[in-house]
């Protein structure tokens, strides 16, 4: 029961990445492209976890599900250190 | 080392979820509600995996750390395809 | 519906870089006589605006890499950093004169989800958000 529960995660998990990379597309927004492979590394920690006889804790599988979340926090890094310009500190006024 | 991990995976999506739910507030976007969602999904996937690891090793919590991320991915899908115009 | 008469490229540009309708002539101005370097106080004369204001446009604009300072202090001339918005500017230029109604629809519109999305993980707060 769990293995088919894990296959359907890695199918979301897929077809999400696949959805945040056409929203990169079409925004030119690198924050989507880090959340598609946060996604995708997701995906790859439930492959792994189905075909693992041992659970998560026993291997370095814990690796791969701290590569997804530390791609997320990279990209919300990244997404703040270069601030596009309107939300810069300028105020301008209208005249 | 691995409690770390569970422990630091909690807390980003933790923070996803409440930054995405502030978005949704300010945007009324409902794509981000359902982003939120998923995120609180995934929060509760690594809180159940760090109780299922270090709190209760001797109860398979597995079944239950799928279905919560299954839930969050799954209305975030559905949250792609209507609402992300 | 018209929205779809202005390339996508071209939302982009206007989603990121136009606040508002005199930021946009302003940089239509500079886009116009692309070797001229201009003055806060030229260009508020030309567009009815405060020189002070448009000073601090034009180096608002040089801070994002749409302008360049010119040989006298306190002038700006058109500069884009990349030839991509070099090119989008070029065609909102073209689009603006009979799209007018939809560039102010886009320049004030809700923003998009997608782009809701990306700025839920701007930490600081921007005023510019919802």
């Amino acid at each position: 029961m769990n293995v088919f529960m894990l296959g359907a995660n890695v199918m979301a998990a897929f077809v999400i990445g696949l959805f945040f990379l056409r929203f990169w597309k079409k925004s030119r927004d690198r924050l989507f492209v880090y959340f598609s492979l946060a996604f995708w590394m997701m995906g790859l920690n439930w492959v792994a976890l189905a075909f693992s006889q041992r659970d998560e804790a026993q291997t370095a599988l814990y690796i791969i599900r701290l590569l997804a979340f530390g791609i997320i926090l990279l990209g919300i890094w990244d997404k703040n250190r270069q601030q596009p310009a309107r939300a810069g500190g300028q105020t301008v006024e209208h005249p | 080392m691995a409690e770390a991990v569970y422990i630091l995976c909690m807390l980003a999506s933790l923070a996803c979820a409440l930054l995405l739910f502030r978005g949704f507030r300010r945007s009324r976007a409902r794509l981000l509600l359902w982003s939120s969602v998923c995120f609180i999904g995934l929060t509760a996937n690594n809180a159940l995996l760090f109780a299922d690891k270090v709190v209760f090793p001797e109860v398979d919590l597995s079944l239950w750390r799928s279905m919560t991320a299954l839930v969050g991915l799954l209305l975030l899908i559905y949250g792609l395809v209507w609402d992300a115009e | 519906m018209g929205r779809d008469a202005v390339p996508e490229h071209v939302r982009n540009f206007i989603a990121e870089h136009v606040r508002s309708l005199k930021s946009l002539e302003l940089l239509l101005m500079l886009h116009a006589d692309p070797g001229r370097a201009w003055t806060g106080t030229e260009l508020g004369r030309e567009l009815r605006a405060a020189p002070e204001w448009a000073q601090r446009e034009l180096e608002d604009l040089a801070g994002r890499g749409l302008a360049a300072p010119g040989t006298a202090a306190g002038t700006f001339r058109y500069a884009p950093r990349r030839t991509e918005l070099d090119e989008t500017i070029a065609m909102l230029a073209a689009l603006y004169p009979e799209r007018r109604f939809t560039i102010i629809q886009i320049i004030f519109g809700a923003p998009e989800p997608i782009q809701s999305f990306a700025d839920a993980f701007k930490l600081r707060k921007d005023p510019s958000d919802g």
